[in-house]
């Protein structure tokens, strides 16, 4: 039976008059169990075969298609998706057509699914949008109840304009997926969108040997997820309001605009399944301002599955006029608020570097090299210096000649954070 | 603490000023919120008086002890035949009070989940009234966040006996040990009554203190949490008296006090605190009182206690006047007997009921800042009460009797 518990970190201490409360929640699930103690799992590989995956990705794709059936547990429901100009079913129940394409996981199916991928070739565009759309088909028409798929692209979409936006907002809330970039020709922020909206992770394979062990281990990952579904609730009181909620670790993901009103008081804010893993919030919150010396729960933090509060994280709020206890700032909210505005810095600088614009992209990663050493993240310190030179003095320039793969490497692992030193 | 002698239950009186349950501020006929803080209303009476720390300065007696009770206070009822009636909390108690919040939240895991105020602590103002004569009132201050202190009154058929239990602060458990200790202690007094029944009765109380003691440490003992680094701990004072005699004894700085209507005052026994033990020394007591150490108590009860010291006195007693037990919340503003003395004269003392006085006293130390729990266990001595001398001389004696037999130290 998994259990979660959660711990505040915050200076609850405010001057007189203030409104403004921010504490970082640390959530951690334990005995999560394994995908499907919840009811039946669904499991969708999609793999990008268009044209440009001729050569060493296709073949590389095919080894890691196998890899991840090879991974996925008898009992679970799962069918390949080809996808090019659309959405082609390569492995499924086909004659259900594309609706009811599942099919149970055993030693037969899954060598059938072998073969069915290894014959997989590459021809034609990429559509993104029309691949998760059929996904969300696939998923909505079953009846397995925690959905997850895996997205390889080596692409940009090449749908029109509004067509993807369209298709995320029908697969919000209906699957969580990962999704993997490889090569130098996808687009990073296009990518982590579709992952961020799907509650997934999105990651880079610079090298398609890389492929298959990934993909294996994405596999391994979704199938320890025994806690198939939660969401994060947030509490303010009368008057109060939630400012921003924001995943800060193990990556930043901006929750605030996801959260779902469930009476005057409560929000709640989708965090997807859950393995044994420890994951840390950010809640900003404005309150109602009250007399010094009085003390206030200002916001909860609960974990809801289904519709029960598995853990209660309170954040309290006492207004005082000891300057040394209104002056502290507790060092997990600095960390991941410089840790916040490192990835954005990062993001912000690589998309004008992109749109050529060479003083912008120097002063947003001049301040992102600032960050990562300010707040220990070595990670992407060293990511940085692959795309930049940092002078004596700690001028920084953008480098002449940049690996692509670098800078996507970058921008891909951006959002990645550090724990606070304890 | 200033209380509203409004009952609960009763109907708003016309062009009464109503307050904010949640921050205390006026509020205005008709509005569904505070317009200070934003709590709902609720359309609901709330006869609290103002929260601790926005008191003024002025201390009111209330007019009944039975009514205003703040909503944090648990009312058991009294126990069938007894006349009396006790506002206590349960043995043990943790956060309980009422499950509603004034603002009509609900509470849920120790916080309102509408205005987010926290559920009062049933400790958080504890009254107990036996008699107009005898009363104690437990109150956890301004500036602390819980009432660790404990206080209670028995009647002993014939004798009363005035208890007050002073939990170390900030170790988890004290609160308990503080609770356990006043419960042990009202045990084996009761105790002793009920086997002396049919007898003559008892004509010297210090060996049952003594008994007391023993019980009430290791009740306190008993509280320290598994695994927690620190033993709860609490100071421990008791004083029976038949209206002739008081015998008395403590552990730690809570103090016994003889108060006369006539303004004089004295301390039975001297506290087990560093600030005791310098001025007996022959230290200036002004300095001792400023040093940081002067609150450092040098005997406490609790599993970690050194031997306790065997500290009792007796005293003739004579009315008209008070006996009280209380702890430093109430002494760290008005230290001294005459002082003490002199305070509740001015609040009213000669003609207040027990509860009454002991109410005025928090109210007191609360509006002198309230820094710490205060505990008042007070019993009145009438006039001719005794037939020992008058107050003033009874005190004269007290100033020498009790040392006889007193034992400080270990």
């Amino acid at each position: 039976m998994a259990s979660f518990s959660s711990v505040v970190f915050q200076n609850e201490y405010l001057t007189e008059g203030s409104d403004d409360v921010q504490a970082v929640v640390e959530v951690t699930c334990s005995d999560a169990g394994k995908a499907g103690d919840q009811g039946a799992v669904g499991e969708l590989i999609i793999v990008d075969t268009s044209g440009s995956m001729q050569g060493d990705r296709i073949d590389a794709a095919r080894l890691a298609a196998v890899a991840a059936l090879e991974e996925i547990p008898d009992g679970t429901w799962f069918a390949v998706i080809s996808g090019t100009n659309e959405a082609r079913l390569a492995y499924g129940n086909f004659q259900a057509g594309s609706s009811q394409a599942l099919v149970e996981m055993s030693p037969a199916t899954r060598a059938e699914a072998i073969n069915a991928v290894r014959s997989l070739w590459a021809s034609g565009g990429t559509a993104i949008g029309a691949w998760l759309t059929t996904a969300s088909h696939v998923f909505a028409n079953s009846h397995v109840v925690q959905r997850h798929a895996l997205l390889l692209t080596d692409g940009k979409n090449g749908e029109p304009e509004g067509a993807l936006a369209h298709a995320l907002a029908t697969a919000d809330g209906v699957f969580q997926c990962d999704c993997r970039g490889v090569g130098a020709d996808w687009n990073v922020p296009e990518l982590r969108h579709i992952a961020e909206t799907l509650l997934g992770s999105v990651e880079l394979i610079a090298d398609p040997k890389d492929m298959a062990e990934d993909f294996a281990s994405v596999m391994r990952a979704a199938a320890a997820r025994g806690v198939a579904d939660a969401a994060l609730r947030i509490w303010v009181p009368v008057g109060g309001d939630v400012v921003f909620v924001r995943q800060v670790s193990p990556t930043v993901e901006d929750l605030t605009a996801r959260g779902v009103a469930v009476d005057q008081v409560n929000r709640d804010f989708p965090t997807g399944a859950w393995g044994d893993e420890t994951r840390e919030y950010h809640v900003g919150v404005r309150v109602p301002v009250q007399p010094l010396g009085t003390t206030r729960a200002v916001a909860r933090a609960k974990v809801m599955v289904g519709g029960q509060a598995v853990s209660d994280a309170v954040i309290t709020a006492t207004w005082s006029d000891d300057a040394t206890l209104t002056t502290r700032i507790a060092p997990e909210v600095a960390h991941y608020t410089g840790q916040t505005a490192l990835a954005a810095a990062i993001q912000e600088g690589l998309a004008a570097r992109a749109a050529g614009d060479d003083a912008s992209a120097t002063v947003k990663l001049g301040e992102a090299v600032k960050l990562a050493a300010e707040t220990g993240n070595e990670d992407a310190n060293n990511r940085l210096r692959k795309v930049v030179d940092i002078e004596d003095g700690g001028t920084v320039r953008l480098k002449k000649k940049v690996d692509e793969l670098d800078a996507m490497d970058l921008d891909t692992s951006s959002t990645k954070t550090t724990r606070v030193r304890k | 603490m200033s209380v509203d002698p409004t009952p609960p239950d009763a109907v708003e009186p016309a062009g009464a000023a109503r307050t904010c349950a949640a921050c205390g501020a006026t509020l205005e006929v008709g509005f569904a919120f505070c317009e200070s803080c934003g709590a709902p209303t609720g359309g609901e009476v709330t006869a609290s008086g103002p929260a601790p720390g926005t008191d003024g300065a002025d201390v009111v007696a209330p007019a009944d002890a039975d009514a205003g009770e703040l909503s944090a206070r648990t009312t058991l009822t009294a126990p069938p035949g007894d006349e009396s009636t006790q506002h206590v909390a349960p043995p043990g108690a943790t956060p309980s009070g009422s499950a509603t919040c004034s603002c009509g939240g609900r509470f849920e895991g120790g916080w309102c989940d509408t205005c987010g105020a926290p559920q009062p602590d049933a400790r958080d103002h504890v009254v107990v009234t036996l008699s107009p004569t005898l009363g104690c009132v437990s109150d956890r201050g301004v500036l602390h966040h819980r009432n660790e202190d404990a206080g209670t009154v028995v009647d002993l058929g014939g004798a009363v006996a005035c208890i007050v239990a002073d939990g170390v602060s900030n170790v988890e458990g004290s609160q308990e040990a503080s609770a356990a200790a006043v419960e042990a202690t009202a045990g084996v007094l009761r105790d002793a009554v009920a086997n002396a029944a049919g007898g003559p009765g008892i004509v010297d109380w210090t060996p049952v203190l003594r008994q007391a003691r023993k019980a009430a440490q290791i009740a306190a003992a008993a509280c320290t949490r598994p695994g927690a680094t620190e033993a709860a701990s609490c100071t421990w004072t008791v004083a029976v008296t038949d209206g002739t005699t008081a015998w008395a004894a403590w552990v730690g700085d809570s103090r016994l006090y003889l108060v006369g209507d006539d303004s004089r005052g004295l301390q039975l026994g001297t506290d087990h605190s560093w600030a005791a033990e310098a001025v007996a020394a022959g230290a200036d007591p002004t300095t001792v009182m400023s040093d940081h150490r002067a609150h450092m108590i040098t005997a406490w009860m609790g599993a970690d206690a050194p031997e306790l010291p065997d500290a009792t006195t007796q005293v003739t007693v004579e009315g008209p006047g008070w006996l009280l037990a209380v702890s430093d919340g109430l002494w760290n503003y008005c230290d001294g007997g005459d002082q003490l003395a002199a305070l509740v004269v001015r609040l009213g003392g000669p003609d207040l009921e027990a509860t009454e006085l002991a109410e005025a006293l928090v109210g007191f130390a609360n509006a002198a800042g309230g820094a710490d729990n205060i505990t008042v266990s007070a019993y009145r001595l009438a006039p001719g009460s005794g037939s020992g001398p008058a107050p003033a001389a009874a005190i004269a004696a007290a100033g020498t009797v009790p040392t006889t037999d007193t034992t400080p130290g270990a």
